[in-house]
């Protein structure tokens, strides 16, 4: 064989390494897409389990106490559970939509392996079948009622929206994007 | 001598160039099952989901008392009452319910999950379904036991589990607890898609003013 043929197989044995690496690339991207809407699938459903499970509260703690006025309702600053209230406790439950604000879920499966401690978390909730972690926070605050979807204020409205964030905790490591999921929920109050 | 040479190592060359291709073959067509199937069980899941969320949502509208509800409470069965929107006091009654496992099926935990209006005939597909189960909450979020007191209950956990009917690569097999690629088809697993969640009866039975 002389240099010439060496040279093409040398060609030849490239193009083929670069249709390999090609065709590997395309399969990987294939499972990312895929996996990542599975993970969309679950993580709206468990967003959509602590979204309605706030629609159901009142408004405000003091709407209890039939107070449907403005300077009534609790502080911008001062939103989030209080007295002794714990999120998914039957003993003191929460009972407004802004004592969700702060709270850190933690979903877990129920592989037997699957048992680090996740701090800071206020719950740690087994839920069999669910094949990652997944981690929820919420945050509540007063917006505009005209415009839901803007920032939140720092005074008192009869408008209140709820953004969770849902992600797992093992996608970072694995995929460089920040791969969050934000679910807003919006609760209004007109007296 | 040399020509014997350029033979052998030619041929040497082309064998490895033909198992590359082949297994590369082999990777692309067993990916592309893969994405198929788990595309197909995220629709039928998306499916059967938007379907449940369609009728819990209206659970309890329009019935007198809110907790006339939930008349059946089971882990794989449950009927409600759900008033007419259109018809004013006229109130209909849904049931959800799994069937039997599939028996010609490859993936024999397949089932098909059943929908049945005012008692009528019971309607439904085989989607893959491999998991629905309920669970039922009161006032207080403690755990209602099953066919007991379905007056008191105030919010259900649906979760749903849906499976390819066939095994593809790259899937957890949970009988062997790994993930197959280029094995054997009975190492392989079934795609998956998981769905849970937590949904009140009727919205306003805790929320005032």
């Amino acid at each position: 064989m002389n240099l010439g043929q060496m040279m093409l197989v040398v060609v030849a044995l490239s193009i083929l390494g670069i249709l390999v690496l090609t065709a590997n690339k395309s399969v990987l991207s294939s499972g990312e897409v895929t996996e990542d809407s599975d993970f969309g699938i679950t993580a709206v459903s468990l967003a959509t389990s602590i979204a309605e499970e706030a629609l159901g509260q009142y408004y405000d703690h003091n709407c209890l106490t039939g107070e449907d006025s403005l300077g009534g309702f609790t502080a911008p600053d001062s939103l989030g559970s209080g007295g002794g209230k714990k999120f998914a406790s039957s003993s003191i439950p929460f009972n407004d939509f802004d004592d969700y604000n702060g709270i850190f879920v933690a979903y877990r499966s129920d592989n037997p392996k699957d048992t680090a401690p996740v701090a800071g978390a206020d719950t740690l909730i087994t839920v069999p079948g669910l094949r990652s972690r997944y981690y929820v926070k919420a945050t509540v605050g007063y917006v505009d009622d005209l415009d839901p979807s803007g920032p939140y204020l720092s005074i008192r409205s009869y408008t209140k929206r709820m953004d969770l964030k849902v992600w797992r905790p093992a996608l970072p490591g694995v995929s460089s994007k920040k791969d969050t999921l934000w679910y807003p929920v919006v609760m209004s109050y007109w007296p | 001598m040399s020509v014997a040479l350029d033979l052998i190592g030619s041929v040497v060359i082309a064998s490895f160039v033909i198992l590359i291709g082949l297994r590369l073959n082999q990777t692309i067509a067993g990916s592309a099952d893969a994405a198929g199937a788990s595309q197909t069980v995220q629709e039928a899941a998306v499916d059967i989901v938007r379907s449940i969320e369609y009728d819990f949502r209206k659970m309890g509208f329009g019935l007198p008392q809110a907790n006339q509800a939930v008349v059946l409470n089971d882990s794989t069965r449950i009927i409600f009452r759900v008033g007419d929107r259109n018809n004013p006091g006229i109130v209909n009654t849904i049931e959800w319910f799994l069937g039997d496992t599939l028996k010609n099926a490859d993936n024999k935990r397949s089932r098909i999950l059943y929908r049945r209006v005012n008692g009528g005939q019971a309607v439904g597909a085989s989607l893959g379904i491999t998991l629905f189960k309920l669970r039922y909450f009161n006032s207080n979020g403690n755990i209602i036991p099953y066919n007991s007191t379905p007056t008191q209950v105030t919010s259900i956990e649906t979760s749903v589990r849906v499976e390819s009917l066939y095994r593809v690569q790259g899937q957890f097999n949970a009988t062997d607890n790994s993930v197959g690629y280029d094995e054997s088809y009975n190492k392989m697993g079934y795609a998956t898609s998981f769905w849970q969640q937590k949904r009140l009866t009727a919205r306003n039975i805790r929320r005032h003013g």
